[in-house]
């Protein structure tokens, strides 16, 4: 049963149809996967080669008995604590130029999750040949200025979230409250997308 | 010479004759940006040496990590 039991059977249509694959679960992918969820999609494909860590505790949808086990593994448990029949392919590997088509090709809506720098570079290098609509992240570290967090769409296809600035690079962290705020805008642009409305 | 082009929603004036340059004038990254130019969305880093035109209108989204 979808746990979203506010929508309209239109709604629920849209969301129960489409498929959203995210790349990458550390603090983006984890959150905007339980939002997404939570907000009645169904279908996910999600990507991580990393395992749950001691330091992901600050801001990532895990909990502390999952450290040491596979993000991917982890967050389908949680994920399916929300909802049972939630249907999700994971890929405990690393995302490449060499197989972001394979694992993505079947998505309608994609977001990037990534953590690094040139991570983000190479989704928005591969991501454009597949032809769906984008969501992108960058600069969501530190703390306050929440409202310097803005989405902005550009071309027809990619939105990107953040505030284009804050870079953990330059030692600032990434936490709980401010990457969340940039996971609920990806998820949240995902549902738009899907339901046709305006972003 | 000197073009008007618009760039981050602000009309300026440049003397650059490439996107690459204009970005270099206006100290952004171009491999580590999404460059879009009149609608259409640039892969981190490609398309610099597309030719300016009057009246293009260039938006910069800086690409750094944290995730």
């Amino acid at each position: 049963m979808n746990p979203n039991t506010y929508l309209s059977e239109r709604e629920r249509a849209k969301l129960e149809s489409v498929r959203v694959g995210v790349a990458g679960a550390g603090g983006l992918g984890s959150n905007c996967a339980m939002h997404l969820v939570r907000a009645g999609v169904v279908h996910l494909v999600v990507a991580d080669f990393d395992v749950v860590s001691e330091s992901n505790l600050n801001r990532q949808f895990f909990f502390r008995d999952q450290v040491g086990r596979p993000k991917v593994e982890a967050l389908a448990e949680n994920l399916r604590r929300i909802n049972p029949d939630v249907d999700i392919e994971l890929h405990d590997e690393r995302i490449g130029k060499g197989n972001f088509a394979s694992v993505f090709g079947s998505c309608d809506i994609l977001v990037e999750a990534f953590d690094a720098a040139e991570a983000k570079l190479m989704f928005l290098t591969e991501a454009p040949k597949l032809g769906r609509p984008m969501v992108v992240a960058s600069g969501i570290a530190g703390w306050g200025r929440s409202a310097a967090i803005v989405q902005r769409r550009m071309g027809g296809r990619l939105v990107v979230i953040g505030d284009g600035e804050s870079d953990v690079g330059t030692g600032i962290p990434p936490v709980s409250p401010r990457v969340g705020i940039a996971a609920a805008m990806e998820a949240n642009a995902v549902c738009a997308l899907a339901l046709g409305l305006e972003i | 010479m000197i073009m008007k082009v618009k760039y981050q929603g602000n009309e300026i004036e440049t003397s650059a004759v490439t996107l690459g340059e204009l970005l270099k004038e206006r100290s952004a990254e171009a491999k580590h940006a999404v460059v879009e130019v009149n609608g259409d969305v640039l892969p981190p880093g490609e398309g610099l040496e597309r030719p300016l035109a009057e009246g293009d209108d260039v938006n910069v989204f800086r690409i750094v990590g944290g995730g």
